[in-house]
């Protein structure tokens, strides 16, 4: 059932057995997985089903730190999966490792413990096989000569085509469960615990428009996204003042993204063949697309963090073959372009170009690099002092990179360097701010909008604000859903693991209620 | 084979009174082999320009590599058997220098030791060329 907050008894309040705030990837997984189970579960989001501008100013932020003013949460239903890529992989082996040279790294939790989990949150993300590894395309590798290489690794993203909109295509089951009802327009402004703030009585949730409603719960999950998690502990005060969770001080640090930068150019003779693997793959409603990272080994060696290159194509669009893929393009669209005749033109003169880059692939290729971010107590969240329309604090982000986290990118450009060369693919050259010999950025740099680690999961609660199972420490009934809790961010982009974190929740939740 | 050692000892000895750039970069005992090598070098050394300029920025940005024997080295030739020097022994010292991490960043490319010390010494025997 899905409700708005206004057609709620303000008098009432609502009692059920897992109240879930926030109704993005994580939350609507944690309610789908729960339709026609004998679980009772609200589902208590802030916006619409569309997009509405006046509840999206409430995810005004203020940014003190690596500038980076791309629009990335979106709060309505959904969530940010309403304008994601649908890029996914799972994180690998080594993220969950503690690494000596990596400060603070470490999982409770072992890639194992997601078996299962994984494959299943591969179906709700609607990305068809399970295959991300590069064993899983042999052929291809064998082809290129990547395989067995020491330096380097070859993973695989999936990708979802189009992209799983979660609030769309998960919406009529939710409609028609009977033990879910969802509570649209219902901003949650605070948890509200009992007097030792060691139980969560009940959430207090208010529309832009003067509707209030309280919900009980055997047990909250909070859903909101790395940086509305944080937000919501912090905003929680009234009984531990330091925020709700915030014993030791922990939440809102250790904000991560993924460093996503243009690291290389890649000049060859003939890049066919690393067109050929690199580029996207469909594969019946999914993609796939290769990338190139340092291995466990090297990253062990030569102490840097994990990451991962995608190449890119650039066309130049005065050429011939930048014309011909233009108009090829408005033609698949039904258009048919103003400047057709310029363009058909442009073909016609400069048909040797699309000659040469058909059968030689692009003379230059552009390397992506997405990398994982070192944790860092001095990167966080945190409440600003301007208040939003609810007259609640914003948020004030201050997003910190370090030396290892550009020393990454670098070594690993010239690894990728090393790689082409050695076979003969082409060289590669570095942009200036990786030579200079001191730590720089590129404008262009940006976190792909992947939030991450300000709630982190520890066994200790002086080292994180979840355990294991992501419950708060200190907080007997209050889980928390969503990429907030990973303690490293690995370079895979992170929803199939919000997902896959969310299901195992899930049955955490369900077993707890059965067995109290 | 006196021949050869007689042009050894003379030819550069002449070059090397006239030539101040070779003079700091070449010692004279190596300018025939360098000769021979060069002979070698240009069935495969690529763009001409592109390979002085590189080589000319590698040994500005690494001074203590300009000795021609190390370079001789570098490119996987013996300086005393420069004879048998061929391609394939440069590409053999060019995959193995990418295997194992012997690449250099000169401006922003990433090259094998090898190609470096290719590009450096066209860049050396250019410059001596020049000087003639």
């Amino acid at each position: 059932m899905i409700l708005d907050i206004s057609k709620l008894d303000a008098s009432k309040e609502f009692e059920t057995d897992v109240c879930i705030v926030g109704a993005g990837a994580a939350g609507i997984a944690i309610a789908q997985a729960l339709t026609n189970s004998d679980v009772d579960c609200y589902v208590v989001e802030s916006g619409s089903l569309e997009f509405d501008a006046n509840t999206h100013t409430l995810t005004r932020t203020e940014q003190v730190g690596v500038d980076d003013k791309r629009i990335c949460r979106l709060r309505y239903f959904g969530g940010s999966t309403n304008h994601w890529g649908g890029w996914c992989m799972p994180l690998s082996e080594i993220d969950f490792q503690p690494r000596p040279w990596i400060p603070y790294s470490g999982w409770p939790i072992k890639l194992a413990d997601l078996d299962g989990y994984y494959q299943a949150a591969n179906a709700i993300c609607k990305l068809g096989l399970y295959k991300y590894d590069k064993s899983d395309y042999a052929d291809n590798l064998d082809r290129l000569g990547f395989v067995d290489t020491t330096k380097l690794n070859t993973r695989f993203f999936r990708i979802s085509k189009p992209p799983v909109r979660f609030g769309e295509v998960y919406r009529s089951g939710l409609r028609e469960a009977k033990n879910v009802r969802v509570i649209l327009n219902a901003n949650v402004t605070s948890l509200e615990t009992n007097e030792n703030a060691r139980t969560v009585r009940f959430v207090r949730a208010k529309s832009l428009y003067g509707h209030t409603a309280y919900f009980k719960a055997k047990y909250f999950v909070l859903a909101c996204g790395a940086v509305g998690n944080a937000q919501l502990l912090l905003l929680s005060n009234s009984v531990e003042k330091a925020g709700l969770g915030n014993g030791f001080d922990i939440v809102g640090r250790f904000f991560m993204q993924h460093p996503h930068v243009y690291c290389a150019n890649i000049f060859g003779t003939n890049t066919k063949d690393i067109r050929d693997l690199f580029r996207e793959h469909s594969e019946s409603g999914t993609a796939t697309r290769a990338t190139i990272g340092p291995s466990p080994k090297v990253q062990s060696d030569l102490k840097i963090l994990n990451c991962s290159a995608t190449i890119h194509f650039p066309t130049d669009p005065s050429s011939g073959y930048g014309a011909a893929k233009e108009l090829i393009g408005d033609i698949k669209q039904g258009k048919w372009p103003e400047d057709s005749t310029e363009k058909i033109q442009d073909v016609i003169k400069d048909f040797d170009s699309i000659v040469t880059r058909l059968r030689k692939g692009p003379p230059v290729l552009n390397v992506q690099m997405r990398a994982e971010q070192a944790p860092n107590p001095d990167s966080r969240v945190m409440l600003s002092s301007d208040l939003d329309r609810l007259g609640q604090r914003t948020v004030k982000m201050d997003w910190q990179l370090s030396e290892v986290d550009w020393r990454t990118i670098r070594v690993a450009a010239v690894l990728i360097g090393e790689e082409f060369g050695r076979l003969s693919y082409g060289r590669v050259r570095l942009p200036s701010w990786l030579t200079g010999g001191t730590i720089d950025w590129p404008d262009a740099l940006w976190g792909g909008c992947h939030h991450i680690g300000t709630t982190r999961m520890a066994d200790a609660p002086r080292d994180g604000v979840v355990d294991r199972n992501c419950r708060v420490h200190s907080v007997d009934n209050l889980y928390i859903a969503g990429s907030s809790v990973f303690p490293t961010s690995g370079y895979a982009n992170p929803t199939l693991s919000i997902v896959a974190l969310a299901l195992r929740l899930t049955d955490h939740l369900q077993n707890r209620l059965r067995y109290g | 084979m006196k021949r050869r050692m007689l042009l050894s000892l003379f030819i550069p000895m002449i070059l090397y009174s006239r030539c101040s750039l070779a003079n700091k970069l070449v010692p004279i005992d190596n300018l025939y082999r360098l000769d021979i090598l060069m002979s070698k070098i240009r069935e495969f050394s690529g763009n001409l320009e592109a390979s002085i300029a590189v080589g000319e920025r590698f040994l500005q940005l690494y001074p203590e590599k300009k000795e021609t024997t190390h370079l001789m080295y570098g490119v996987g030739c013996n300086p005393r058997q420069v004879h048998t020097y061929s391609r394939l022994k440069f590409l053999k010292r060019r995959y193995q220098d990418y295997l194992l991490g012997n690449t250099l960043i000169v401006d922003g490319w990433v090259l094998a030791q090898a190609e470096l010390c290719v590009c450096a010494l066209v860049a050396l025997y250019h410059s001596r060329l020049s000087c003639r």
